[in-house]
């Protein structure tokens, strides 16, 4: 109780409380334009909590996440394009209801079961985060190795489109954790004399490049190519809320939206854009009167309800695995990882021994964010929407001198700042060809933890694999790596032979 | 790109890349002491080999012709002439931040990106947006957040 109480006492002061009400307009701004995302706009908020204290810093992380996750919706329905990928099926029948002339409801709605499904998820993760924990406190090096592993499979395999790109992608993360001062026996590596490399890349440094560099390069190709960058005006916007008999109807779809939401968040790699569309397809299967289903795709609230309620539980879902096993599920909560990080916080079991208050203030500061989000939603959405005006040429210009700025002040290096550009550039090139960069971003998060774990294992039992089958848990991450693998596989399978009948067909 | 082309530039620059990596494993990093199977060389080897399997898994796609969801449009020259003069012109504004500092570099690259890149021709832009995002950034950094931005090796000297 003293913890909950000295939480509190963190989070309800003045800077705090005014880092969550900026954090979340930047959220909402950044995840209602079409292709800035909130990934990104971590990545350049994550410098500026460098000098903040640590419940400061994560609070306005937190707040911006859950800002940016809610805030996609305003897009997908005032200009049918999401602003982010978790918004991507509020456009079906958000963007139809705005063109029936019901925009204000739809955003009205799609706020308020935004805050119900992020709160709901909230109360979910905080009963499952102390459970995990409890549980995981026990793992040793073996079952942590066997764990990373299974989160790295999870997040290759559901993650993206092509299993082989995307372990591709992943292995080049955990090279990229290896450059560097080996942390067992201090020897280095691919350092190529250079004093810099020792520190090796950091995670951060990578993750401003790969986020935040691809997108300004594209901008300023577009413009310099003559072709237009789109701005969008869309008027004057109002926000309606919902009156409590359309709660009311929709309260069970609400209810299995967000345990769907929170399940799916808490899986590594699955995240918001899945949760949406499975909340989507349930409402619309699960509607029982055929004239109502009829309306679904053509402007039917419930197509609004059932996504944003879910994608906004994957926030509360996707912190499960992150606070009690220190494992990210998606490229946002990995930058939260990276703030908890930069302030000598490791996520996981310990924490909550070491620093339980830090975990309450979490929860504090994703409830009050959820809070600021509605007012800002609700009160100020006909200011918020006119950024949708500005040109992406020139917010490009704005974010390009705050990524480097950000890149030289996480440490006072240069070399950060030629790291930062020469990831961007790798991003952009991935980007292009098509190889997800997500996937490199969490190999490089995991592949420290990996690392240490299996050369601890190793050394514990003095170099026989059989140290990754001596328990029940390890027993168990490594049939659900099989599982996982073998989904895949099945996959691509059913993919190959697709691909032959469409042929075969002409 | 053609699908199949594509399919083999992946796998021969994946098979390359791993083959580069593993030579550097193992002429780059020094053997430690324990177990063979636990060097600091263990985890950048094992993955340089899924790295080099991965490259074969794409040769073999490419010669069974089978290829997955892929359609890329073509990289052109002038695509990459863009892409090289951003390059520069970011790496520039890195060495300038260096030499001369925050002050100085940043409403210069600002103009320089806004009028000559972005071809504005705003007064407001090319004048009053450099300035005010200048002055913003420094504001933030150096009396909110009580940070530093850089102040140039060249200034400093005087």
């Amino acid at each position: 109780m003293e913890d909950v109480l000295i939480a509190l006492y963190q989070v309800l002061v003045p800077e705090v409380l005014i880092a969550i009400s900026i954090g979340s307009v930047i959220g909402i701004v950044f995840g209602a334009i079409p292709g800035l995302t909130y990934s990104m706009a971590l990545a350049l908020i994550l410098p500026f909590t460098f000098v903040m204290e640590s419940v400061l810093g994560i609070s306005l992380l937190l707040s911006v996440y859950i800002g940016g996750m809610t805030g996609g919706s305003v897009s997908a329905i005032l200009i049918g394009v999401p602003g982010t990928p978790s918004s991507a099926a509020t456009v079906i029948d958000g963007f139809a209801l705005a063109k029936k002339g019901q925009a204000s409801i739809a955003l009205g709605t799609a706020v308020i079961v935004s805050t119900i499904g992020g709160l709901l998820s909230l109360v979910i993760m905080v009963i499952l985060v102390d459970f995990i924990s409890k549980f995981a406190i026990r793992f040793g090096p073996a079952e942590i190795f066997m764990l990373v592993l299974f989160g790295f499979s999870t997040i290759c395999g559901l993650s993206e489109k092509n299993l082989f790109r995307s372990l591709v992608a992943g292995i080049l993360g955990l090279m990229l954790m290896t450059i560097g001062l080996d942390d067992i026996e201090g020897i280095q590596r691919f350092t190529f004399g250079n004093v810099n490399m020792l520190q090796g890349v950091n995670l951060l440094v990578a993750m401003i490049g790969l986020f935040a560099i691809p997108h300004i390069l594209e901008v300023f190709h577009k413009k310099m190519n003559n072709e237009e960058n789109i701005a969008y005006d869309v008027g004057i916007v109002k926000t309606k809320l919902p009156g409590w008999d359309i709660l009311k109807k929709y309260s069970g779809l609400m209810l299995r939206c967000t345990g769907l939401g929170t399940v799916i968040g808490s899986i590594p790699g699955s995240g918001g854009p899945i949760a949406a569309f499975l909340a989507y397809a349930h409402a619309k299967n699960s509607e029982k009167d055929p004239k109502e289903k009829a309306k679904y795709g053509h402007g039917h609230l419930g197509g609004v309800i059932a996504p944003e309620t879910a994608n906004n539980a994957v926030t509360g879902g996707a912190m499960v695995p992150l606070l009690s096993l220190g494992i990210p599920g998606d490229p946002a909560t990995a930058i939260i990882l990276g703030g908890f990080l930069i302030h000598g916080l490791i996520p996981g079991p310990m924490l909550f021994i070491e620093n339980a208050p830090i975990i309450y203030s979490v929860y504090f500061a994703i409830f009050i964010s959820y809070i600021a989000v509605f007012v800002f939603q609700v009160f100020s959405i006909k200011y918020l929407v006119k950024i949708l005006n500005i040109k992406p040429e020139h917010l490009a210009v704005a974010i390009f001198i705050m990524v480097v700025v950000g890149a030289f002040t996480l440490r006072n290096s240069f070399f950060d700042v030629y790291v930062m550009l020469i990831m961007g550039l790798v991003g952009y090139f991935f980007n292009r060809i098509q190889l997800p960069v997500t996937p490199i971003v969490l190999g490089m998060v995991l592949g420290e933890t990996l690392e240490s774990n299996y050369r601890t294992a190793m050394f514990l039992s003095g170099g026989s694999y059989k140290i990754f089958f001596s328990s029940i848990a390890c027993v168990l991450f490594f049939s659900l790596i099989l599982l996982t693998i073998g989904l895949q596989i099945q996959k691509r399978i059913q993919d190959v032979k697709i691909q032959k009948l469409r042929k075969a067909n002409g | 790109m053609k699908k199949s082309n594509f399919y083999l530039a992946l796998s021969l620059g994946v098979i390359t890349f791993s083959l580069v990596w593993l030579f550097l494993v193992f002429y780059s990093i020094q053997g430690g002491f324990g177990e063979p199977r636990n060097t600091p060389r263990t985890i950048p080897f094992f993955l340089g080999i899924c790295l080099l399997i991965l490259g074969v898994i794409f040769m073999v796609q490419y010669f069974l012709s089978y290829r997955p969801k892929s359609q890329m449009d073509p990289f052109r020259l002038v695509e990459f002439r863009n892409v090289v003069i951003c390059i520069i012109s970011f790496l520039i504004y890195s060495y300038a931040l260096e030499a001369v500092g925050f002050l100085i570099s940043t409403p210069l690259i600002i103009f320089f990106l806004t009028r000559f890149i972005l071809k504005e021709k705003s007064w407001k832009l090319n004048y009053l947006f450099p300035i005010v995002m200048t002055g913003s950034i420094y504001i933030i950094f150096i009396y909110l957040l009580q940070s530093s931005l850089p102040r140039g090796t060249i200034i400093q000297l005087f």
